[in-house]
């Protein structure tokens, strides 16, 4: 198991949104979690991204415990063990795509050299080996592509997507979508994708629904 | 490096991060500008003030001016030089135009040997004889007639009639020469002295100290040989410069019957290296006789200029604390700017100091860059002074208010580097506080706005 969630708890005044959720991913595994909205789905992703502190509950990530962290160290599990893919792509536009996708190494304090490697890999592995220069040229699904590249470049043991092809046309997405779960497993992290997209939840290897606080 | 590679990215790409820029680059190219010219005047200034002292002055008045003495104060180690003076306040006079010309001025004269005067390395003919360039209100002598000193033309005069004259007596003349008439002594007189009074060199002047009591102590009339131009107005105002022996009588010092001539002191050079209070206390020991440096007879003026220039580099620095605002203001909205992809980057791992040090690198590259691009730009603007001057006739600086044929510039190193340095300093506090507001970012409020 790369991900277990045990007992997690988050509120906030006069609404419980997690309430003693219960989540394990093993290495390589999709998880799609759906639910209404404001059901919590990104608070859920917050936390276990480590952006959000839960009110109780641990989080661990390769046996290691990362709910109790300090801020820095916080910092520090995100940059070398957490990678991210936004509906928002959230690019850097005053890099180049290249620049983009090291930035992750950078943040890491990865060795460049071998970054630069990493990333020429990636970029070419979802067919952008040739693109370089301002993101802001890129169409939404290379956005989406660079910032997948950029989310796996330090070999993260956990992928969370928040609605990944939510800003794609159903092609696009699904060309996508097949390259996160392809890259993913290819690097053996675990994956939790929050999706409205019935098409993400049917390429998964499990959904869970969530429901009143709760992963069913 | 994570922060210096996003802090000169971010500065790159934002335009107002030029504003800054902007606003360094002056701030620091004025200031250059307006204290190297400071910094030259004043080097310009205690260089005209030293050209009238030597590195050591022993005032002692009534000492002999024996070739022994002179011996004795040679083998003082670190004295190169030895010569001697008389100093006399005195009144000078005209001899001829009338009583309503013939006014009264106070000057102090100064017997001087010019050989050994020269060998002091005091006086030199580019102190002696500064070009001016603007029209003073006379002329004084001729290139071809400066330098000579103590020589009148009417000196000249009488020397080519003295040969003309052996010629006439060996008869090889056809016609008979006036008499021979011994001419004036020659005085050098300060040009701030002869100009207020319409006076010019090849005048006869009468020159008196009186002794207290109605008469005088000695008295003599000269021809003013030529200008003196120091630079310095106290100077320049009352120094009349004349040979050592018309110096003697004027004071009273020359010899008389049992007792040799005597002096005001001796004027003495340092060797190369030795420092002039060391001399002084050399001197001092050596001869129990008083001893002063250049810096204590002149060093006030000098410091005098030195406290308006600091005031002038302070006030300047105040000027710069106003880019404080600028780049406070270009610096905050960068950060606004910036602030969804710094919370991106919080969110990819970057840490708050690496946040803070791009901002603060950003801060430091604008305050160092802009620097030196001022430093560029004053130096460059000093260079062209000159220049422009000559070439549109504007005198930026008058001849006849600083003796100086241009304007008088310092490329002393420190200038630029403390503004350079004083400006990267208030730069950086000035980046202080959007630097720590862009490490408060938090990343879930970015990325949850931006979702």
């Amino acid at each position: 198991m790369r991900l277990g969630v045990t007992g997690l708890r988050k509120a906030w005044p006069g609404l419980t949104v997690l309430d003693g959720l219960e989540l394990r991913v093993d290495s390589g595994e999709v998880v799609a979690i759906r639910g209404a909205s404001g059901t919590g789905k990104s608070t859920l992703l917050h936390c276990l991204g480590l952006l959000d502190r839960p009110d109780s509950g641990q989080i661990t990530l390769d046996s290691q415990e990362l709910s109790s962290l300090s801020e820095a160290g916080r910092t520090a599990a995100r940059a070398r063990h957490i990678g991210f893919v936004f509906q928002a792509f959230h690019l850097l536009n005053d890099f180049t795509v290249r620049e983009n996708v090291l930035m992750s190494a950078r943040t890491a304090g990865l060795d460049l050299t071998e970054g630069r490697a990493r990333a020429s890999e990636l970029l070419g592995r979802v067919g952008l080996g040739e693109r370089d220069g301002d993101v802001r040229t890129l169409s939404g699904g290379e956005r989406q592509r660079v910032a997948l590249c950029r989310a796996l470049l330090p070999r993260p043991a956990l992928l969370l997507a928040d609605e990944p092809t939510g800003n794609l046309d159903p092609a696009t997405a699904a060309v996508v979508l097949g390259e996160i779960i392809a890259l993913a497993k290819a690097e053996g992290s675990a994956v939790v994708m929050v999706t409205h997209d019935p098409e993400v939840a049917r390429r998964a290897d499990r959904v869970l629904e969530l429901r009143a606080g709760r992963l069913a | 490096m994570l922060s210096t590679h996003l802090g000169i990215r971010w500065l790159r790409r934002r335009r107002a991060a030029w504003l800054a820029l902007a606003a360094i680059t002056l701030t620091v190219a004025v200031p250059i500008i307006v204290v190297g010219v400071m910094q030259g005047w004043l080097e310009v200034t205690a260089r005209q003030a030293r050209a009238a002292e030597s590195d050591v002055v022993i005032v002692a008045p009534g000492v002999t001016g024996s070739n022994k003495l002179r011996d004795r104060l040679e083998q003082i180690p670190g004295v190169a030089v030895a010569a001697p003076y008389t100093q006399s306040w005195a009144v000078m006079s005209r001899t001829a135009g009338g009583e309503d010309l013939r006014a009264n001025i106070a000057c102090q004269v100064e017997g001087i040997d010019w050989a050994a005067d020269w060998k002091l390395g005091r006086l030199t003919a580019a102190a002696l004889h500064a070009p001016p360039v603007t029209d003073l209100s006379a002329p004084p002598l001729p290139a071809d007639e400066r330098g000579t000193g103590f020589v009148t033309q009417t000196w000249r005069a009488a020397t080519a009639l003295a040969g003309l004259q052996v010629a006439s007596a060996l008869g090889g003349m056809p016609i008979s020469l006036p008499p021979y008439q011994r001419p004036r002594p020659g005085v050098v007189c300060g040009r701030e002295l002869l100009y207020p009074h319409a006076m010019l060199p090849g005048e006869e002047i009468q020159i008196a100290v009186p002794n207290g009591a109605g008469g005088t102590v000695g008295r003599i009339t000269a021809e003013i040989s030529d200008t003196v131009g120091i630079g310095v107005l106290e100077i320049d105002r009352f120094l009349v410069l004349a040979p050592l022996p018309l110096g003697q009588r004027l004071g009273g010092l020359q010899a008389k019957d049992d007792r040799a001539a005597r002096l005001s002191g001796w004027r003495l050079s340092a060797q190369p290296g030795a420092e002039p209070h060391a001399v002084a206390r050399a001197v001092v020991q050596d001869t129990g006789l008083r001893a002063l440096t250049w810096q204590d007879l002149r060093g006030n003026l000098v410091k005098g200029m030195e406290i308006q220039r600091n005031i002038g580099a302070l006030v300047m620095i105040l000027i710069q604390g106003i880019t404080v605002f600028i780049v406070y203001a270009v610096f905050s909205t960068m950060v606004v700017e910036l602030r969804h992809d710094i919370g991106v980057l919080r969110g990819i791992g970057a840490r708050r100091r690496d946040i803070a040090g791009a901002v603060l690198w950003a801060g430091a590259v604008a305050c160092v860059g802009g620097g030196i691009l001022g430093w560029a730009i004053g130096w460059g603007v000093l260079a062209a002074l000159n220049p422009f001057s000559r070439a549109t006739g504007i005198p930026l600086f008058p001849q006849d208010v600083i003796y100086t044929p241009e304007a008088p510039i310092s490329y002393t190193w420190w200038i630029p580097l403390l503004f350079i340095v004083t400006m990267t300093v208030i730069g950086l506090l000035a980046v202080l506080l959007p630097a720590w507001r862009a490490a408060r970012v938090e990343p879930i409020d970015t990325l949850r706005e931006g979702a």
